[in-house]
């Protein structure tokens, strides 16, 4: 559904990486880790998913299935997949902690209860706000997607929470 | 309007009288805690230009992930979140008190009616005070530090129902087990899970602090029970007076109800690699383990000490495995040793670790190899969590556990 925010913010158009059910955090960002800077991180990361750490480019999409970002609150796996260049996630459902995490660091994660396990690596994907449709460019298939409430569109248009807070510090102080 | 648990503190949290699933509410946090991800927190609240926070006596610093420090790296780390929180003028500083959740809960620190945030998804704990705690990342923190509040939606509440009572050999993380096991551990999402009935009445806070505790690998927002005579108790000798009981409404609606027997259960195990893959220990025979791990907030408190010193008195610890105790406090830790389960788990050939999270999420003092396998009294056992993605990690109680380090494989324990 169109709003004041969706015509602020591009499509997402990309390459397609498929994962499937309970993806959890602890594989983004294994504990080792959590602590260390980016690009030593990268390392870590992903333990059964070699592939993807390594032959993913900036601009990719990943689609899973249920429950993806399950597990721990850390936030250094919506880090870890933003500074791999991670531009979209859509999963059927997310864990909740992760989906806000995810908004609070501007990191498109949208939820597709009607996605199916169609989709191959590699295919072409594209995210359209206004209409929150995601399509398979690839099969042709299109999806609905749960759109953002307003409250989380805000924070995504921002550019983030701390845009956010930075933007109500300044109005404050006015 | 006739409210659950859940409704009635995100009401009162945002000012309302009433609230409905769905519903998206900016909520006054009650209490923040905060533990060594406050680094990260300082970062986000620096970029943001953040100089005070808006009521620092409600935030609680506790460091637990990475005391003692396990590299220098660390160490310096920990020294600048210590510095920080000091800067920022958080007057609750622990920094090597034991888990965060576990401090929080045997202080005193919970209340009935509160909404505590943490960062740190084992924050569901504080829901055995009937508190509804639920864990968020550092960027959300230092929102909510700089402005003393965040939205929320209202998540649907869900009624487990408990009957009857544990038999002899069976305990809380048992049945937690088993309801992850039956339920999913996708369950949860968007809900609040709340436990009552006669079952859950008879539990004492230790017990329902585990099963809160595990209330995140059910997926839920909160996992939440009643405030009673039992909570209240435990409250007072903690010096909190003048409290109430708090319950849910008679009529309150749920979006679902389930009813769990506990004189049905037996010692359940969750195999690699989701905490949801959990079946009776009985059908586990000849899994040998290379190490027993009984720590976490989950379940390494007095009482899971003293099952564990009653189990493995006049046995020793079987000669191919490490079983390492972290008891989850400095608290715990003493009272233990005053009452000699420490003595009687170091003659057994226990190896007594220093409180706090270590090995449970994989950060330091027992990580497992390629090719391990190790029981633990922890909450999780996704794939490398303590270690090598080759390694296995399988959850049940202490009893079941401390029972499995004397034979060197997983065990009932009522056959010791």
């Amino acid at each position: 559904m169109p709003s004041k925010f969706t015509k602020r913010i591009q499509s997402i158009t990309g390459r397609v990486w498929v994962f499937g059910d309970n993806i959890d955090t602890d594989a983004m960002a294994p504990g080792a880790s959590l602590m260390l800077e980016w690009p030593e991180r990268r390392d870590y990361m992903f333990p059964q998913h070699r592939e993807f750490v390594d032959q993913m480019n900036p601009g990719d999409i990943i689609v899973a299935g249920q429950n993806f970002g399950c597990g721990s609150s850390r936030e250094q796996a919506v880090h870890n997949l933003k500074s791999l260049g991670v531009a979209l996630v859509v999963a059927e459902s997310f864990s909740r902690i992760f989906f806000r995490n995810a908004i609070a660091n501007a990191l498109p994660a949208m939820q597709c209860p009607s996605l199916e396990p169609t989709w191959m690596n590699r295919d072409s994907g594209e995210f359209d706000w206004e209409t929150s449709t995601l399509r398979n460019l690839t099969s042709g298939q299109n999806y609905d997607v749960q759109p953002y409430s307003e409250e989380m569109m805000e924070i995504m248009v921002a550019g983030g929470l701390i845009q956010k807070l930075k933007a109500q510090q300044s109005t404050d102080r006015l | 309007m006739e409210l659950t648990l859940a409704e009635k503190i995100l009401a009162r949290a945002s000012g309302n009288d009433w609230v409905k699933p769905g519903d998206f509410v900016t909520a006054r946090v009650d209490r923040m805690m905060i533990n060594d991800m406050f680094v990260l927190v300082a970062k986000a609240l620096q970029e943001a230009g953040v100089s005070e926070l808006s009521d620092p006596g409600r935030a609680y610093v506790i460091f637990d992930h990475f005391v003692p420090p396990p590299s220098p790296k660390h160490a310096e780390m920990v020294r600048a979140a210590l510095e920080q929180a000091r800067e920022y003028r958080i007057p609750n500083i622990f920094p090597d008190a034991g888990v965060s959740h576990q401090v929080m809960c045997e202080t005193g620190f919970i209340q009935p009616g509160e909404l505590v945030l943490g960062t740190d998804s084992h924050s569901t704990m504080y829901g055995a005070f009937a508190a509804a705690g639920a864990g968020i990342g550092a960027t959300e923190m230092a929102y909510l530090l700089a402005t003393g509040e965040l939205w929320l939606q209202v998540p649907h509440s869900v009624k487990i129902e408990l009957t009857g009572s544990l038999p002899s050999g069976v305990f809380a993380k048992d049945l937690v087990l088993h309801i992850i096991g039956r339920l999913g551990g996708d369950y949860g999402r968007y809900k609040s899970v709340e436990y009552s009935g006669a079952g859950a009445a008879a539990l004492g806070m230790s017990e329902r602090m585990t099963i809160a505790n595990m209330g995140v690998e059910l997926g839920t927002k909160f996992a939440l029970f009643e405030a009673d005579g039992t909570t209240l108790d435990f409250l007072q000798q903690r010096g909190v007076e003048n409290l109430s009981e708090f319950a849910a409404d008679q009529k309150a609606e749920y979006e679902a109800i389930h009813a769990f027997c506990l004189g049905e259960l037996s010692p359940q195990v969750a195999r690699p690699h989701q905490p949801e893959n959990v079946c009776d220990v009985g059908e586990l025979s000849d899994v040998r383990i290379d190490q027993a791990y009984l720590g976490s907030c989950t379940n390494a408190r007095l009482d899971d000490l003293e099952i564990a010193a009653d189990i493995i008195r006049g046995h020793r610890v079987a000669s191919h495995t490490r079983f390492l105790v972290a008891p989850a406090s400095k608290r715990v830790l003493l009272e233990a040793t005053k009452a000699g389960y420490i003595e009687t788990l170091l003659e057994a050939g226990a190896t007594i670790l220093p409180p706090g999270c270590g090995a449970c999420a994989g950060l330091h003092s027992g990580l497992l190899g390629k090719g391990e396998v190790c029981l633990s009294s922890t909450n999780r056992n996704f794939n490398g969590r303590m270690g090598s993605p080759e390694a296995e990690i399988y959850l049940a109680s202490p009893a079941t556990v401390t029972a499995s380090a004397v034979t060197g494989s997983i065990v009932d324990s009522r056959m010791l």
